[in-house]
């Protein structure tokens, strides 16, 4: 079930550490997904347009996903869990290739709560797991939330 | 400096590609936000791309795709990077409609050795957008590896 963000305004008293917020953010990638990603953001690298080229000169089984379509994904998913604009950073590692076929299932856990430039902020751990449970992106962010 | 418009119709694009059908993105937003303008998905900026002269992934009119990637000289450079890391730091959430400057500088560089024996590359990047008031609005840093097949000769 693909979700839309919202304006509400996470509030601390409603929060605690180690609570999760998860989605699945794609399910069975499409190469067309790919290609609609390339034209978005201009990234056209071959590795993830075209297959001769993945397969006969840079090795892989096939084409693969951006990682920062992978991030944009996962973004989704934060940004349907804290709200509209209020991300203040958001930052991670590709810790494994996504390609077309793959569902990813994106995942927060707050794992504290911190004052940032007179802000009341939430720290969150972010991962992104495909179906067979092994992470293709790792990272941290943060976002406003109201007391 | 690269001049960036962020365009509505390139936001739209840019949220169906990530699957988001969050009305802060589209045209109806205006409506719909309490922002009361529409706003770009937080990774949006990357699209910057579009408008950077140098980056190298934008196919360019007249010229092949993949012939200058496979065919350089150069070991290190012979295969396309890979995005290792990526991190975005807000001022602010970008906007539909509004201008934004882009200035990239790059950061350090390193070198591993993989469990193959074959040595990665990591150069990082870091690139501010400024807005028409040239107050930073997003930071990012950008961390790309490039992978030696050392089964290539020189």
């Amino acid at each position: 079930m693909i979700k839309s963000g919202s304006d509400l305004v996470l509030k601390m008293s409603h929060l605690h550490v180690g609570q999760v917020h998860e989605q699945e953010v794609v399910r069975n990638l499409s190469r067309v997904q790919i290609v609609q990603y390339a034209g978005a953001s201009g990234d056209f690298n071959p590795l993830h347009v075209d297959e001769t080229y993945a397969t006969e000169i840079a090795g892989y089984p096939t084409t693969i996903a951006h990682g920062m379509l992978t991030m944009g994904l996962t973004g989704h998913m934060l940004t349907d869990f804290v709200g509209d604009g209020l991300l203040t950073s958001f930052g991670g590692r590709f810790v494994a290739v996504v390609y077309p076929g793959d569902t990813l299932i994106a995942k927060a856990e707050i794992i504290a709560f911190s004052r940032q430039n007179n802000d009341d902020t939430v720290e969150l751990n972010v991962t992104t797991e495909n179906s067979r449970g092994e992470i293709v992106f790792r990272g941290r962010a943060k976002a406003r939330i109201e007391p | 400096m690269v001049r960036f418009p962020v365009e509505r119709g390139a936001v739209i694009s840019f949220a169906r590609s990530i699957g988001d059908p969050n009305p802060a993105y589209y045209e109806e937003a205006s409506s719909m936000s309490k922002s009361s303008q529409a706003i770009a998905p937080p990774t949006f900026s990357i699209a910057s791309a579009q408008f950077d002269p140098e980056f190298p992934f934008r196919p360019r009119i007249g010229e092949p795709t993949t012939a200058p990637l496979a065919t350089t000289s150069s070991k290190e450079t012979r295969l396309p990077g890979l995005h290792a890391e990526q991190h975005f730091d807000y001022r602010r959430h970008v906007k539909v409609d509004e201008v934004l400057s882009v200035v990239s500088r790059e950061g350090k560089r390193w070198t591993k050795i993989n469990t193959r024996g074959d040595t990665l590359y990591f150069q990082e990047t870091t690139t501010e957008y400024l807005d028409e008031s040239l107050d930073v609005v997003v930071v990012a840093r950008s961390v790309i590896v490039r992978v030696v097949d050392d089964q290539v000769g020189e």
